[in-house]
């Protein structure tokens, strides 16, 4: 029991995972074997034991691999040692024991081999030839008949019951029925079908050269205008209708504008731009920071913007009375160079030093498309 | 019924009156314990029942020899070992020439076998088993399944307390890292 525990202990010791594998006998025996095996034993080492009585010589044989030995190592090189013994026999020349080769074969066997050989692939191919003709003939006789010219005449013979049936039936004669399959009244010029495609080619050919000749012709094709027709003919024109050409259009009421309000159209175009930059930076940093659901990853972590510029952002979108449609048609107008902004904008500052960036960054493929940026380069982007 | 001594079973085994009544009982003592041991050597049974007929067939013969500074079981194991390492020895050799091209699958020889009752965890025990190098897998197979001591092993392989101490550690650890490695 002592001795039980110390073994289960010292298992535990070295490995406690092996020690929890239950340590039971998955073998089994045929039923009944161990209560002959005894009996059958003693059987067999009595049988030797008057064999070897009888025989001693013999059962010494048996035994004889202790008897006879061979020198260490000679089976693990008998192959080699051989192998030496052949080449060594063919550079010097010497001719291997004749015993090496007991089999003969008969003067000029090898010389004859091959006619031979050709010869017996030919008697081969003639005695296959017999054996398979019956399967032919077979085929071709299979056991029925037809009337003599049956195939010959089966045609006529078709149109002949044809007719009969149709006078039958309608009590008409249909002989000509014949006559018009026979003779359609529609025909073709002689190798009609053999020339169609010769002819075809030509007419193409014929079409392609029209539009090439056009273009050898002068511009003006012949024809001219007196000198300076083309100068005068708006004032022409609109002398013919009784208008002044010099005369402007009018088009409506035009209103001057302040200077003040010109140089404030100026300012608004300025906030604009500050707005759709920090629009930019909102969106992209919204983009970037989409989480996937479900899998546990964060794609990508940027450092938010700060309220304040939040706060500012929505301040200018309302004093300018942008909508968020009207930002992000702006932004898809202009993709590549909002993405240009947003590599600008975002640096290594914006990206925490957690080790939650992860080369397996998933965005929306809207904004993907949107900001033209794959994978690759926001991973790029990251990793520097 | 083994409550009998090993220096009773010498005792009538000299006797040739008491011979084979002797070596009945010294059957019925190990027979079991042999018997297993070699089949955890050999895996199949009927190549088992072959190596443990010619153990006893070979202590039949030798036995009036048996020198009684050793004890008689370790004496029996030591011929166990010897005969299944041979036998599996002479079997690679067979099955080298034989099926040079395909590899030894214990796998599908347990799966196979009508006298295998282990689960999978089973099977890739006796796998890790056989993947260990000789000596080890038979200081494994004798202080895992037979609790032999130390000292009792060293009669069986001739081989020191240190040096199986040794082995049985490695081979633990071997065995260990193939069942939690797969």
């Amino acid at each position: 029991m002592t001795l039980r525990n110390d073994i289960s202990s010292e298992l535990l010791t070295l490995s406690p995972f092996l020690a929890t594998v239950e340590r039971g006998n998955p073998f089994r025996v045929p039923g009944g074997y161990f209560t002959q095996l005894a009996q059958n034993t003693l059987e067999i080492a009595l049988e030797d034991d008057e064999l070897r009585a009888s025989a001693p010589v013999t059962m010494n044989l048996q035994t004889a691999d202790n008897n006879m030995s061979v020198p260490e190592g000679y089976f693990e090189e008998l192959f080699h040692n051989t192998l030496a013994q052949l080449h060594n026999a063919e550079e010097t020349g010497v001719n291997l024991p004749h015993a090496a080769t007991p089999f003969t074969t008969p003067a000029g066997y090898f010389e004859q081999l091959q006619a031979n050989m050709l010869l017996a692939v030919k008697d081969t191919a003639h005695d296959e030839d017999l054996n398979t003709q019956f399967l032919h003939d077979a085929a071709e006789n299979n056991g029925f008949a037809t009337p003599p010219q049956y195939f010959e005449q089966l045609h006529a013979t078709i149109w002949n019951r044809l007719e009969n049936l149709a006078n039958e039936e309608t009590g008409c004669d249909t002989g000509n029925i014949d006559h018009v399959a026979r003779n359609p009244a529609f025909a073709i010029p002689a190798n009609y079908f053999e020339e169609l495609q010769q002819g075809l080619m030509a007419a193409i050919n014929e079409e392609e050269s029209v539009p090439q000749l056009l273009t050898q012709l002068p511009v003006n094709a012949g024809f001219t205008t007196p000198a300076g027709y083309f100068e005068q003919l708006h004032q022409n024109v609109m002398n013919a209708v009784g208008v002044q050409a010099a005369a402007t259009p009018e088009t409506g009421k035009t209103v001057p504008m302040p200077p003040a309000q010109r140089q404030s159209d100026k300012g608004f175009r300025y906030v604009l731009r500050v707005a759709a930059v920090l629009a930019v930076l909102f969106l992209g940093w919204q983009l970037l920071n989409q989480v996937p659901q479900g899998n546990g990853k964060q794609t990508a972590l940027l450092s938010p913007p700060s309220p304040q510029l939040l706060l500012k952002m929505e301040k200018m979108k309302s004093d300018l009375g942008l909508t968020s449609g009207d930002l992000t048609a702006y932004i898809s107008n202009n993709a590549e160079e909002f993405a240009s902004v947003i590599d600008e904008k975002i640096d290594a500052n914006d990206i925490p030093a957690q080790p939650q960036i992860t080369k397996n960054i998933k965005l929306n493929p809207e904004a993907m498309d949107l900001l033209d940026i794959s994978t690759d380069e926001i991973e790029e982007f990251l990793s520097e | 019924m083994s409550k009998i001594s090993d220096q009773e079973i010498l005792e009538k085994f000299k006797n040739p009156a008491t011979k084979e009544a002797a070596f009945s009982l010294l059957m019925q003592k190990y027979q079991e314990k042999i018997y297993w041991l070699i089949r955890r050597i050999v895996i199949d049974h009927e190549d088992a029942n072959d190596v443990c007929q010619n153990v006893f067939i070979k202590v039949w013969r030798n036995l009036d020899s048996f020198k009684e500074n050793s004890q008689l079981y370790t004496w029996l194991y030591r011929i166990a070992t010897n005969e299944s390492l041979t036998f599996l020895n002479r079997k690679k050799k067979k099955a080298s020439v034989q099926i040079s091209t395909e590899d030894y699958d214990l796998t599908k020889q347990l799966e196979a076998d009508p006298y295998f009752e282990g689960d999978n965890l089973q099977i890739q025990l006796q796998n890790a088993i056989a993947s260990l190098p000789e000596k080890q897998r038979m200081v494994f197979l004798l202080r895992y399944y037979d609790e032999m001591k130390y000292e009792d092993m060293s009669e069986t392989l001739d081989t020191s307390v240190g040096a199986l101490k040794a082995s049985y550690h490695h081979a633990v650890k071997k065995i260990e890292k193939y069942l939690t490695g797969l």
